[in-house]
């Protein structure tokens, strides 16, 4: 992509981080406090090539049009865009695309701004002249200085002080049924996203952060969460997240937020789970697990580049614990493009951690993933390296070899990547991809019975592995979410 | 079976013998089959060569828009879009365009309904394109108005008389237009036989058995009835269209041509009734050993490769041949398909759109009756990862001698932003281009037609203005249709064939054609179809960048009658009639078509 031209809109392409700010901290709650927005310097986007492209003049007056994007070149959905004349003032909100548009507006001189929470806002002076007809202007927003939950408060004090535990701005009104979710199209990030919100539960806090319980009030927030907990085993989640709430009411500790934010994670209320572990990482900068469940919960929402963010995060507090790693390894292989630290943290995952063969396919995963082109060729003997040390780490690393039998075939070594892909299937006799790609490896040698039979395993392998992901979400109760302003709108089914 | 690598290079041997006298068939030896496109030409300029693209729809006189009721239960039938086509109703020079159309039901609709147009609003629409350039709207004088829930077009002559007629497909049966001359058409379907059942989507004409009559393959989608189904999260706002997983698959129709007007369905007979999912179909001789093969595009199941052997029936080889899945060996929402030659090898590669994080899936064609999934290695799967396409062709747009990719978009869900923020319902055209080496997103360095997002889903190309540069027609899901004037800076050179069979299909359609010039050989079939639910002209366009001539033609027409053509200047539309048999090079044949 040539960054030098603005393409605002083919950006939209790529994954937009800032985009659903207004989702994640709606109106009244306590997060937004942090984001403010300001008006600065101007950016003013005008190159020849936006000039052919400008439309034949029309009589009724002038419209000037553009797009709101990030430092990254992304959209800015729900920008607010302000244009102030000599004669005319006017404003207007971008729309998902970052576009926006006044019209029939006279010549003159004008100063176009745009501001977003969170975001440093721009301003450009325009001249229209006369005879001109359409006029295009980009404006760019640059992020604000990090506002990440290491600027936020100090471990012990109060979170009530946000206004937020005692006063969320969503309720969980009802559950229903979590089926076929996200549709068509997009099982992969789906099927991670379900396996990490499973293990963000089995997260463990660090040793004697929540041991010490100190007073009557605290005692008694520990027995709404045990509650809680028993309200999730017996079957009943709606009774078990009000359970949770109380507890974070009565007591804003680790334990309490990390229960809370991880049972409606669990029910798939992604964004309300984002909100609460948001806050808790705020209220807990250093805890761990509270970071994973964060990137695991902004993974869910397809957040990708803000999940790794605090993934890394999490490694870098405590980098003697595997599962951020883990998380961020899994997250990187089913996100659709490289994330940003992740391969510097899975290196040192490699090093801490030697004896570790996961360390060594996750960060060979995500070098393949962060390299194109030349880079990639060159990547591709490190690559095979660390496969190689995974599995004499560990023989049965079913994922390294079948890795190493895909890189076989790249390479159009067909006996090897027999080998390989066999050796795959011998470690986890499930792995369906194994058994496709041995079977096109002996349909390409002529084998031709030996591919139908792989080709056939594969066949039921998958529909196997479909029924249980089925059958795993048809045991998901969905939260029903009411967001403050909204009326009860159960699903009528 | 064909698959296995040594019957294959068999083949092509015999084939390389029996094509002695020219050579259609491109060279064996092909190296390692990865598939960059082959680098034979030298534009010499960046590889970001901005296309320029004018909406002209207004300016033309253009209003259409179609109809898709949106109702609360997420009927699939909502969102899946109808076709257009682009062609010469009237034999003036001038192609004409027919846009298809959709139709009222209600919300709940009953089981059993089969939609009715109700008003002109819902009616097909023919559009003729006047000298000046401007089209005029004669669906009435035609005869189009059409009667159901149209889906797709295909175009072809099937009784040879000159004049060009349609079948356009839909929900709960399908109809057959049979043009009478000057764009007037008479509905044929009863006495033809080729009415249907159940839910079409694109068709392809194609003679099947070289007899010299177009026969005509109808791809089905689902076994559907306005089931109430919730699909989707399961709350307000949510509920989204439903997963063709919910739905039984259903066998094509194939409708052998009887020349007496009527047509026979033998998809059971020639083996071609495995039950599928498919939206997309697009024809070729992939294996080059003389038999039409087809290529059916699968929604969210394995991809259909139907091989036709010698005694005419098909076998399906997707799996054996590698075009089934991906190359992780997943399913993928298969939609819009072509099937074409992008790396100037002579083998006729596949690319199929699908939906987002899944990317496009191409496949480079390995000459042994195999293929390899070259998303990766040609930039296209990292280009499409979170793009959903639909209709889809290989085309030149600045004439540099490679065929690039032009490509309409959206997702098929339109709650998708709510769940996935960085996935669009609508979302722009988009236009890659072959460098030789690889495929490079050239949308965003292109005009403002690549930034304005639709929700599109069918496709034709052709020459609108006939000045040597491809032109596009898309149609909306819901929305109004786009005529894209590509007025693409260029100094390169071009050539056009219409290709006029006589022992052969009147079309030419399954005619194999290779051009070459100082720089190189390029390959095309003749075909009214591929894409999705989409005509588009039979003639075929090749770029011959700083060529200005081609120094020799050879075609080999589907009667396998084979003709070559020497020293044929470029930048103008040649006619080429079939011989009545096999000659050796010959001159320039058939008139020139007038300058625009």
């Amino acid at each position: 992509m040539n960054k030098s031209l603005p393409r605002p809109i083919a950006q939209s392409r790529r994954m937009v981080s800032s985009r659903h700010k207004s989702r994640t901290s709606p109106a009244g709650l306590g997060v937004r406090f942090a984001l403010l927005s300001a008006t600065v310097a101007a950016v003013l986007l005008v190159t020849p090539e936006l000039r052919a492209l400008q439309l034949a003049p029309s009589s009724s007056g002038v419209t000037v049009y553009g797009f709101v994007v990030d430092s990254h070149g992304d959209p800015v959905g729900d920008a607010t865009v302000k244009l102030a004349g000599d004669k005319e003032a006017k404003s207007t909100k971008t729309d998902a695309t970052g576009a926006f548009e006044f019209s029939a507006l006279h010549p003159g001189n004008y100063t176009l701004s745009a501001e977003k929470t969170a975001l440093q806002g721009q301003t450009a002076e325009i001249v229209i002249a006369p005879g001109q007809d359409r006029k295009r202007v980009d404006l760019k927003l640059n992020p604000e200085r990090s506002m990440s939950a290491t600027t936020g408060v100090a471990p012990g004090s109060t979170v009530s002080q946000f206004g937020f535990a005692d006063n969320p701005d969503f309720q969980v009104a009802g559950v229903t049924d979590w089926t076929a979710v996200g549709g068509h199209g997009s099982d992969t990030t789906l099927r991670t996203s379900e396996a990490l919100a499973r293990e963000t539960l089995a997260l463990k806090p660090e040793k004697g952060a929540n041991a010490i319980t100190e007073n009557a009030q605290k005692r008694n927030a520990d027995r709404h969460r045990l509650a809680g907990e028993r309200d999730e085993k017996s079957g009943d989640p709606l009774g078990a997240v009000r359970e949770f709430e109380q507890a974070v009411q009565l007591d804003p500790s680790e334990d309490n937020y990390f229960a809370w934010g991880s049972e409606l994670l669990l029910h798939r209320a992604v964004w309300q789970a984002q909100e609460v572990f948001r806050k808790g990482a705020e209220a807990f900068p250093k805890s761990s697990r509270m970071s994973s469940a964060l990137g695991s919960a902004l993974f869910a929402g397809a957040r990708y580049e803000e999940a790794a963010k605090f993934l890394c995060q999490a490694s870098d507090l405590d980098p003697a614990d595997p599962e951020p790693y883990l998380f961020m390894g899994k997250a990187q292989i089913a996100a659709p493009g490289a994330l940003p630290c992740v391969e510097t943290k899975l290196a040192r995952f490699v090093a801490d951690h030697p004896d570790n063969a996961q360390a060594d396919y996750l960060y060979a995963m995500a070098i393949l993933k962060g390299s194109a082109g030349v880079a990639k060729v060159r990547a591709i003997e490190d690559v095979k390296g660390l496969l190689m040390k995974a599995i004499t780490i560990d023989s049965k690393c079913a994922d390294a070899y079948l890795e190493l039998g895909i890189l076989a075939s790249s390479a159009g070594d067909s006996a090897t990547a027999i080998e390989d892909l066999k050796a795959a299937i011998l470690g986890n006799p499930e792995l369906s991809e194994a058994h496709y790609r041995l079977g096109v490896m002996y349909d390409r040698i002529g084998r031709a019975e030996e591919a139908r039979r792989e080709f056939a395993l594969h066949d039921r392998l998958e529909k196997q592995q479909a029924e249980e992901v089925e059958r795993q979400r048809r045991e998901i109760k969905q939260f029903v979410i009411v967001t403050s302003g909204e009326k009860s709108a159960a699903p009528d089914n | 079976m064909f698959a296995s690598v040594g019957v294959g290079r068999q083949l092509r041997n015999l084939l390389m013998f029996s094509a002695g006298l020219i050579a259609v068939a491109p060279s064996p030896a092909r190296g390692s089959g990865k598939g960059q496109p082959t680098p034979n030409r030298d534009s010499g300029a960046t590889d970001l060569v901005p296309a320029h693209f004018v909406d002209i729809t207004e300016k033309v006189g253009i209003r259409f828009l179609h109809q898709a009721p949106h109702t609360s239960r997420k009927y699939l039938l909502e969102t899946m879009g109808s076709g257009v086509a682009l062609f010469d109703c009237d034999n003036d020079g001038r192609l004409d365009i027919f846009l298809v159309n959709g139709a009222p039901f209600t919300d709940p609709t009953p089981k059993g309904f089969i939609p009715r147009k109700t008003g002109p609003e819902y009616w097909n629409r023919l559009y003729h394109q006047k000298p000046d350039g401007t089209f005029e709207d004669i669906t009435e004088k035609a005869g189009l108005q059409g009667v159901g829930y149209g889906m797709g077009v295909a175009v072809g002559d099937y009784d040879n008389d000159g004049n060009e007629d349609l079948y356009v497909t839909g929900y709960g049966g399908n109809r057959l237009y049979h043009n009478n001359g000057n764009c007037v058409f008479t509905d044929v379907t009863e006495s033809a036989g080729v009415g249907g059942s159940g839910w079409s989507s694109s068709a392809t004409w194609v003679d099947l058995d070289n007899d010299g009559l177009l026969d005509l393959v109808v791809d089905r989608y689902v076994k559907w009835d306005w089931d109430d189904i919730w699909c989707g999260e399961h709350r307000e706002g949510y509920r989204g269209y439903c997963h063709p997983d919910v739905f039984q698959g259903i066998s094509m129709l194939v409708y052998h041509n009887d020349g007496n007007g009527h047509f026979t369905e033998v998809s059971h007979k020639l083996g071609l009734d495995k039950p599928a999912k498919a939206l997309g179909i697009a024809i070729a001789d992939y294996d080059q050993d003389g038999r039409i093969d087809l290529f059916v595009a699968n929604d969210s199941m394995q991809e259909f490769l139907f091989h036709q052997k010698k005694d005419g029936t098909f076998e399906e080889v997707g799996l054996e041949s590698g075009v089934a899945v991906n190359a992780e060996g997943q399913t993928y929402a298969g939609m819009g398909v072509d099937f074409a030659d992008y790396n100037n090898d002579g083998w006729p590669d596949l690319i199929i759109t699908d939906l987002a994080n899944q990317r496009y899936a191409l496949y480079s064609n390995a000459g042994d009756g195999t293929f390899n999934y070259t998303s990766y290695s040609t930039g296209v799967g990292e280009i499409t990862r979170l793009h959903s396409g639909w209709s889809v062709r290989f085309m030149d747009y600045d004439n540099d001698g490679r065929k690039d990719l032009l490509i309409a978009q959206g997702h098929d869900l339109d709650t998708i932003e709510k769940s996935f923020p960085q996935l669009h319902y609508k979302e722009p055209m988009m236009l890659l281009r072959n460098t030789g080496k690889k495929f490079v997103d050239v949308s965003g360095v292109s005009s403002e037609i690549f930034h304005d997002a639709w929700v599109g889903r069918g496709m034709a190309i052709g020459d609108i203005d006939n000045d040597g540069r491809i032109d596009a027609v898309v149609s909306t899901n819901g929305g109004t249709a786009h005529v894209l004037h590509n007025v693409t800076e260029t100094a390169n050179h071009w050539i056009t064939l219409r290709l006029i069979g006589h022992k052969s299909n009147r079309d030419g359609i399954g005619a194999q054609v290779k051009i070459s010039t100082e720089t190189g050989s390029q390959w095309g079939i003749v075909t009214t179809s591929s894409g999705y639910l989409s005509a588009s002209d039979p003639k075929l366009h090749f770029g011959l960048g700083k060529d200005k001539m081609v120094n020799r033609i050879e075609i080999r027409w589907p009667s396998g009658i084979q003709q070559v053509l020497v020293n044929v200047a470029g930048d103008k539309q040649i006619t080429i009639d079939e011989p009545a048999r096999t000659e050796r090079a010959q001159p320039v044949a058939g008139a020139e078509t007038p300058k625009p």
